[in-house]
């Protein structure tokens, strides 16, 4: 999946899953992005 | 090579107590920034004044939490990187781990490479041998890679101590590790990989420091390098040791086969003698010294850090800057310690020296040494034999300054400019001699630094880009996926108008795979104060 930033900051990754065990599924989520180079907190 | 900071050190504090760097959590510092913040508002900064990469005190959860002295090698869980609620605190004493993953985003983004301070050599918190860690939900004590006595060094149920690099240099703190002996057979050294791997790939660290590795069996520690993501990496041992042999020995002929380099502790003495004695010691000394003499490509070189700074007998008192202009004009690959570097309250402040000195490193020092005035108790000359040349004179005398002349690999009749700015353009004569004074020491600021004329070109920033991976799983700090209920698996910190890139996998590796045939993730991300944004994509997976 890719998307592309549209604002600098935080984003969240959310997940659902579906006809998963019902014990929950061990998952790897990869994202590769792009940091600020400045920083505001 | 580049030149590396070393993002980590210590204060007094009031009572005469060690104190890691600042921390909101402290009664007397409530607005201080957090570490991990502290070192990302900087991070562009680091980049304009030519470092390369910067080394981090170790990251995971120690027995003290978040507390004063929380320096992180007292280490507890590998897999709690300030996210899990244990020792009275979520973050470590640097943050917690979303800072922590946004600070190497940053630095990334500023074109740093970000090394980790890995820990293999103790643990502490754990109740007579027995580690048990809080999974997923905070509560169930199912957390990965738990501990019992017989992981340690000690009588049984405990183990014998591992064949280790240095028996005489293995001192105990906390609970010693067995690598080799422990039992089950393999399962700690296993276990360290797994969660190297782990801490590789969800904070995409591009390299090591290993703590302590007079301590530690060579075999554990080339096995860990060489394993996984691991592998390939830049890596530093802490090797304590300031015999030039007994590096050498430890890099080449232990086994480690030149996989790992050391901190060069040999030059660190030397230095620590020239500055600190002045113009009692012979500057002479300074040839052929250091493991840079013989193993350059392996030796990181420094004047402090945060062992020897607070540490009498082993720190460097005075002169500083003449060690610091030794390490940023020889060969090796120079570490600069953050409390000498930094103007924050209660550092050095040495940063508009050092920058000086880190713009000849990159610009102007490479290629082999040449001594050219060696057999003087006063005065050192030397010679970087790479285009465009460099010619460094040190000079420790306190009273007087000297007038020398050398000879030169620049040539006949070059005009050659003084890159400190501590003396005027001379040049060479027709036999490509040099003639200059070098200042008396003051405050160690008696060097000088020649090279031909016309560099001048400022740093520029490298954008790079980040890849971590956020592990799901219920014995780790975030939780696995759920049938038609959200969860957060993280969050990234992400600069507008750049790409996003998600991939998303079943993690076999836990040991647990998905029963149905075709099982399905809904994936989301939102800018989190932006929730009607969200973009959706799924992804199927078996």
């Amino acid at each position: 999946m890719k998307a592309t930033a549209n604002g600098s900051g935080w984003f969240a990754l959310r997940l659902t899953g579906h006809g998963l065990p019902a014990i929950g599924t061990p998952y790897a989520l990869t994202v590769t992005y792009t940091g600020t180079q400045e920083f505001t907190n | 090579m580049g030149v590396l900071l070393h993002a980590h050190y210590r204060l007094w504090g009031p009572h005469g107590q060690k104190i890691v760097m600042p921390a909101p959590v402290d009664k007397d510092t409530p607005n201080v920034p957090w570490w991990w913040d502290h070192l990302a508002s900087q991070a562009a900064d680091f980049q304009h004044a030519g470092f390369s990469a910067v080394m981090l005190p170790p990251v995971s959860k120690t027995a003290s939490g978040a507390a004063p002295d929380a320096d992180g090698y007292g280490l507890y869980d590998n897999y709690d990187i300030g996210s899990k609620d244990q020792f009275f605190s979520i973050p470590t004493r640097f943050g917690d781990s979303d800072r922590l993953r946004r600070m190497i985003a940053i630095m990334h983004a500023c074109g740093l490479d970000v090394y980790a301070d890995v820990v293999l050599h103790q643990y502490d918190g754990g109740n007579n041998g027995t580690y048990t860690y809080r999974g997923a939900d905070g509560k169930t004590l199912n957390g990965r890679f738990p501990k019992h006595p017989s992981c340690f060094v000690g009588s049984p149920p405990r183990v014998p101590v591992d064949p280790v690099a240095n028996p005489q240099g293995n001192f105990g703190f906390g609970d010693m590790t067995a690598y080799i002996n422990s039992t089950p057979k393999g399962y700690m050294l296993n276990g360290a990989i797994d969660a190297g791997d782990w801490l590789t790939r969800t904070l995409n660290v591009d390299g090591y420091r290993i703590d302590d590795t007079k301590g530690m069996a060579v075999e554990a520690v080339r096995q860990f390098l060489d394993s996984k993501a691991m592998l390939g990496r830049f890596a530093v041992g802490e090797y304590f040791d300031a015999n030039q042999s007994a590096l050498h020995w430890w890099v080449w002929n232990s086994g480690m086969g030149g996989r790992c380099g050391v901190f060069d502790f040999t030059l660190h003495g030397t230095i620590q003698a020239m500055c600190n004695n002045s113009s009692r010691w012979w500057m002479g000394g300074l040839q052929n010294a250091g493991y840079i003499a013989i193993d350059p490509l392996n030796a990181v070189t420094f004047v402090e850090n945060a062992d020897t700074d607070l540490s009498f007998g082993e720190n460097v008192m005075w002169n500083k800057m003449l060690g610091y202009a030794l390490i940023l004009t020889a060969e090796g690959y120079p570490s600069i310690y953050y409390k000498d570097y930094s103007t924050d309250p209660g550092c050095y402040g040495l940063k508009p020296l050092i920058d000086n000195l880190i713009w000849i490193h990159e610009n102007l020092a490479f290629g082999a040494t040449l001594t050219r005035w060696g057999n003087d108790p006063q005065v050192y000359v030397y010679e970087r034999l790479g285009y465009p040349g460099l010619l460094v004179a040190l000079n420790n005398d306190q009273g007087n300054n000297y007038q020398r002349t050398v000879q030169t690999s620049f040539g006949p009749n070059v005009q050659l400019h003084e890159y400190t700015g501590k003396h005027q353009d001379i040049w060479t004569d027709g036999q490509g001699r040099a003639t200059f004074t070098i200042p008396r020491n003051v405050n160690g600021q008696s060097y000088l630094c020649f090279s031909r004329t016309g560099y001048g070109e400022a740093f520029s920033l490298n954008q790079r880009m980040t890849t971590q991976t956020f592990f799901g799983a219920a014995d780790l700090d975030i939780g696995p996926a759920e049938n038609d209920r959200a969860v957060q698996a993280g969050r990234i910190w992400c600069q507008q108008g750049t790409l996003i890139d998600a991939t998303l996998k079943p993690d076999t590796a836990a040991g647990v795979r998905a029963r149905e045939s075709s099982p399905t993730f809904s994936m989301a991300w939102a800018k989190c104060w932006q929730a009607q944004n969200i973009r959706r994509a799924q992804w199927v997976g078996q």
